[in-house]
């Protein structure tokens, strides 16, 4: 296993909306999806999802809806509107550039 | 757009908090569950699994209070922390909340009660429309010419030359004429004297306003011999109608006549108060001059009612009213030598006279209120010192300097609210209570309500003193280090700063100054009211009991009238508890007047000058030994004085000194102005002493006396009854000697002399208490403020004071520091309040009565009073100072 890395301030917005553009999903789901997918390289603690979602939800990027879960229990489930799909672009591409003018930096300096 | 997205949110999200909240909790916690059913089934036992779980998840309670961040307004609710925390601190300490918040309540409330009644008086255009161009003309001595101390120095117009006006005046206005008048509104045996006023028929329509039910009246109205036709306002309406609405056509019986009731005026509609408070006239009648009556130019009792034009400014209508006059002068010097046409602004003629009362009032409340801001500073001040730990405590622990602020500017508008609350409390009951007893003596008092603009200020005024005081030593406080509070918590002196007491001391200095101000002004205005008081009147006013008789038209021949009077007044006589009956025209201290032009034999008028004017007195004989009027030279009337004999006259000695100064007046020849048929020359058979009839404080008039015998005089007259005992005890025997009368004869206002008297008085002695009450309150304040500064100085100082006893000062010297201290600030109070005194001495002065604003006893006893007052209050916590023990004290750092 890798050295597990914090979360660069800002970021977790982004993964989120990321993981809820492949379809609606309840809180815990998305932890799941996050560890699954950065296979659990990501030092996250799985709480500080929630005040996230709920400040997204405020920002009108998702909305929720409660409905039964898997395990007999009911949850809420997240979904991407219209303004957090342009979010998601928009967020996405400044990561990108972010992306490509650190590695630039750290290829050639 | 996301900014608005959340607030939108929010502002959703308020009415549904609970439930957020409860699926926050749920949504974390059923993670949480997962987590753990998860960590068991990698074989872990249930604590670790939920120790492991929590790990994970995080600090429940912080992600939830991240997460309502979300849907709440953060500060709002720290606001709101805020003045949950204030409200503890007040009534944690109770005694500095209640001072703090009663005189700034106090001040609230006097002051908005005051500054809305002054509003609403002085400054409001009257309720009519076009008020600005209405105004009133009557005739009055030219500028610049001499005053003989003759006359009063206004009086109405000539009814031919009222007349003449109408048309003369055309070009730059509108003018109508009118004329005062009382009339005995009768309904069956009961009579009520009513005021009222005879009117051109344009007269409604010149002030702007027309009678809603009815009509207004038409020229035809005016017309001598026409149907006689009245106006009346509401309440005379309910009270001889019962507000009916029918009443349109329905008759009134006056005394005099019966009238055809054609309009009622609104609820709304108050006539201005053009002749004093206690003239509001409810029924008005058309002019309807008789020929004779018309063409009388000498008989000065018309007024006119002008509008001007909005481009014609007043004093344009002043010199289109003086070249009119000056062609009268050429024509008719007697009438109008030396005199002018006076164009006087309507609200002017209303509020002049009470303005420069209501000033003393408004400068004096204005006081009040600066005494209360600074009280209010003051213990503003002293608690942001005494809270210094408190406060670096809380900075220390990560409060920061925007919160502490906060927490302040929020304790003082917390302070201010409820002040203000209770201020309008006090204003209002003031306000209500003053419509109901100011009607009397003050003009405009219905229109008097609470002006929120007003409050608005003087609650704004207060809550930015006590905010800049309370926050510029905060300032500085935020700015020490915590250690350094912390280390010197037993002498908070050293954060809240020299220039903390400085401004203390300044602000205490202010209030002593404003209570020597306003004391000397309450003690000058409470000798005032006792001078006048005890003024010699000229007359003996206790014991009277006084009413007047309401007469039916002709019910009662001319000649009979003295007959009438003397059956009544000898039979009133024949009661035990009677000492002797007079009957005369008008009383004194009742508000009204009635003057004359007068001509004396052998004194020609200068050219260019204007008949003298005196009041004229119609007495029956027996009245001036009811009133207890001395007579000076002469004697007095006598039933002898009848119709065909010699006519005579009595004077007062006002008008002996200024017509035959030096000279015996008996047997000199006088008449009033008019027909030599009607009125002929008098014999001065008599000279009375000077009777203030008008006022107690005003300069008495010159007063000419006639029998009531040898002068046609029919209308009601007022009876005076001397009495042993009390006048009250009286009444039931005039009712049944009036109700003997018969022919519809009744008693009107059968009152105690008393009643005017207490009247003629009833403003000063209103401008006296409030004032008084003003100052009590200020003077209480600088008390406590001298207490507070000396009693913190006492501790602040204490380790000081221990050093000095030590150090072998005597106990005596030490309270003398203090005490040196206090007469130092109390002197610099005293000088500046007289400064302050000499300051508004001429404004004083209007409302004082023989006695000057600089009045040196007054001055030297109010300052010894306070002087004295803050020296005690000095010495209460100075004289701890002595009972401090040095070892104690060197120990309590």
């Amino acid at each position: 296993m890798m050295a597990k890395i914090d979360l660069p301030q800002g970021t977790l917005d982004l993964l989120v909306l990321r993981v809820l553009s492949a379809g609606e999903m309840h809180g815990w789901g998305v932890a799941q999806r996050l560890n699954i997918v950065s296979r659990e390289a990501l030092q996250l603690q799985e709480g500080t999802l929630y005040p996230a979602l709920y400040r997204m939800e405020a920002r009108g990027w998702i909305t929720s809806e409660w409905a039964p879960s898997d395990n007999n229990r009911r949850a809420k489930y997240y979904r991407l509107t219209r303004a957090g799909r342009k979010q998601l672009q928009e967020q996405s591409a400044s990561w990108e550039r972010l992306k490509t003018a650190i590695t630039l930096v750290m290829q050639d300096a | 757009m996301d900014r608005l997205r959340q607030i939108r949110f929010k502002l959703r999200a308020l009415w549904r908090r609970r439930a957020l909240d409860a699926e926050m909790a749920e949504e974390m916690r059923a993670h949480l569950d997962r987590l753990v059913a998860a960590n068991r089934g990698e074989g872990m036992s249930p604590a670790e699994a939920r120790a492991r779980a929590l790990r994970q998840f995080g600090s429940v309670s912080s992600l939830e209070d991240q997460s309502r961040d979300e849907w709440r307004f953060r500060w709002v609710e720290a606001v709101a922390q805020d003045f949950r925390f204030a409200a503890r601190q007040l009534s944690r300490s109770p005694g500095f909340a209640v001072t703090a918040i009663l005189s700034l309540a106090l001040g609230i409330g006097a002051s908005t009660a005051i500054f809305s009644a002054v509003d609403a008086i002085l400054l409001r255009d009257l309720p009519l429309p076009q008020a600005d161009q209405l105004g009133i003309v009557r005739m009055g001595p030219r500028d610049g010419a001499p005053d003989k101390g003759i006359g009063p120095a206004i009086t109405g117009i000539g009814p031919a030359i009222a007349l003449e006006m109408v048309e003369r005046a055309r070009t730059f206005a509108d003018v109508s004429p009118f004329t005062l008048t009382e009339f005995d509104v009768r309904q069956g045996a009961a009579a009520e004297r009513v005021v009222g006023m005879r009117v051109a028929a344009s007269f409604f329509r010149t002030l702007g306003v027309a009678p809603p039910l009815g009509r207004d009246f038409l020229s035809s109205d005016d017309q001598p011999g026409s149907e006689r036709v009245a106006i009346i306002d509401s309440a005379l309406w309910r009270r001889a109608f019962g507000g009916d609405p029918d009443v349109i056509g329905r008759a009134l019986q006056l005394a005099a006549e019966r009238v055809v009731v054609v309009g009622v005026m609104p609820e709304s509609f108050r006539f201005p108060e053009l002749f004093g408070a206690t003239f509001k006239p409810q029924i008005w009648t058309p002019l309807a001059f008789a020929p004779g009556e018309a063409a009388d130019r000498g008989a000065r009792y018309m007024s006119l009612l002008l509008k001007r034009r909005s481009e014609w400014p007043w004093e344009a209508v002043r010199r289109a009213l003086d070249t009119i006059a000056r062609e009268y002068e050429v024509r008719e010097s007697a009438t109008f030598g030396n005199q002018q046409l006076r164009a006087v602004p309507l609200r002017e003629q209303v509020v002049a006279e009470k303005r420069p009362m209501l000033l003393l009032l408004w400068s004096a409340v204005s006081c009040l209120l600066l005494v209360a801001c600074a009280n209010a500073a003051n213990i503003v001040l002293s608690r942001t010192t005494a809270r210094a730990r408190e406060l670096a405590v809380r900075s220390s622990i990560g409060a920061s300097r925007a919160r502490l602020l906060s927490q302040l500017i929020v304790e003082s508008s917390l302070m201010a609210v409820i002040a203000a609350v209770i201020g309008i409390v006090l204003a209002s009951a003031t306000i209500s209570l003053g419509r109901q007893v100011l009607g009397e003596f003050l003009p405009r008092v219905d229109e008097i309500a609470i002006n929120w603009r007003v409050l608005a200020f003087t609650t704004g005024t207060t809550w930015v003193t006590s905010l800049i005081v309370g926050l510029v030593p905060a300032r500085r406080l935020s700015a020490v280090a915590p250690s350094d509070a912390l280390n010197r918590a037993g002498a908070p002196t050293s954060i809240g700063g020299r220039w903390t007491t400085t401004l203390r001391r300044v602000l205490l200095v202010g209030q002593i100054a404003v209570a020597v101000l306003l004391g000397t002004v309450a003690l000058l205005l409470g000798r005032s009211l006792e001078a006048v008081l005890h003024a010699d009147l000229g007359f003996q006013p206790d014991s009277l009991l006084t009413f007047q008789l309401s007469i039916p038209d002709g019910a009662v021949q001319r000649a009979e009238v003295t007959s009438l009077y003397s059956g009544l007044a000898e039979r009133l006589k024949t009661r035990p508890q009677v000492i002797s009956v007079g009957a005369l025209n008008l009383l004194p201290l009742s508000g009204g007047s009635f003057g004359w032009g007068f001509l004396v034999r052998d004194k020609p008028l200068p050219p260019g000058t204007s008949l003298p004017h005196a009041d004229v007195r119609i007495v029956t004989p027996g009245t001036l030994e009811s009133l207890r009027i001395s007579v000076r030279a002469g004697h007095t009337f006598a039933p002898s004085d009848a119709a065909d004999n010699l006519p005579v006259a009595i004077v007062n000695q006002t008008l002996a000194r200024h017509v035959w100064p030096g000279e015996n007046p008996i047997g000199k020849q006088i008449k009033l102005a008019g027909p030599v048929k009607v009125l002929p020359w008098m014999s001065v058979i008599g000279v009375v002493e000077d009777v203030r009839f008008e006022s107690p404080d005003r300069a008495v008039a010159p007063a000419i006396y006639r029998p009531q015998a040898q002068h046609p005089w029919s209308s009601g007259m007022s009876v005076v009854v001397r009495t042993v005992g009390p006048p009250a005890e009286v009444m039931p025997a005039v009712r049944e000697e009036v109700a003997s009368l018969g022919r519809g004869i009744a008693a009107l206002s059968v009152r105690e002399f008393d009643f005017y008297l207490s009247r003629s008085v009833a403003g000063r002695r209103l401008v006296t208490t409030l004032v008084s009450a003003f100052a009590s309150v200020s003077l209480a304040l600088a008390l406590v403020g001298v207490y507070g500064l000396f009693a913190y100085a006492v501790t602040s100082r204490t380790r000081e004071i221990g050093v000095r006893i030590a150090l072998g000062a005597g106990r005596e010297r030490v309270v003398w520091m203090f005490m040196r201290d206090a007469l130092v600030l109390g002197c610099l109070g005293l000088a500046i309040g007289a400064v302050g005194v000499f300051a508004a001495r001429r404004l004083i002065a209007t409302q004082l009565f023989e006695i000057q604003p600089m009045d040196p006893p007054t001055l030297a006893l109010v300052g010894t009073a306070v002087l004295v007052t803050a020296l005690i209050a000095c010495y209460l916590p100075s004289g701890r100072a002595a009972d401090v023990d040095p070892t104690r004290a060197l120990r309590t750092e």
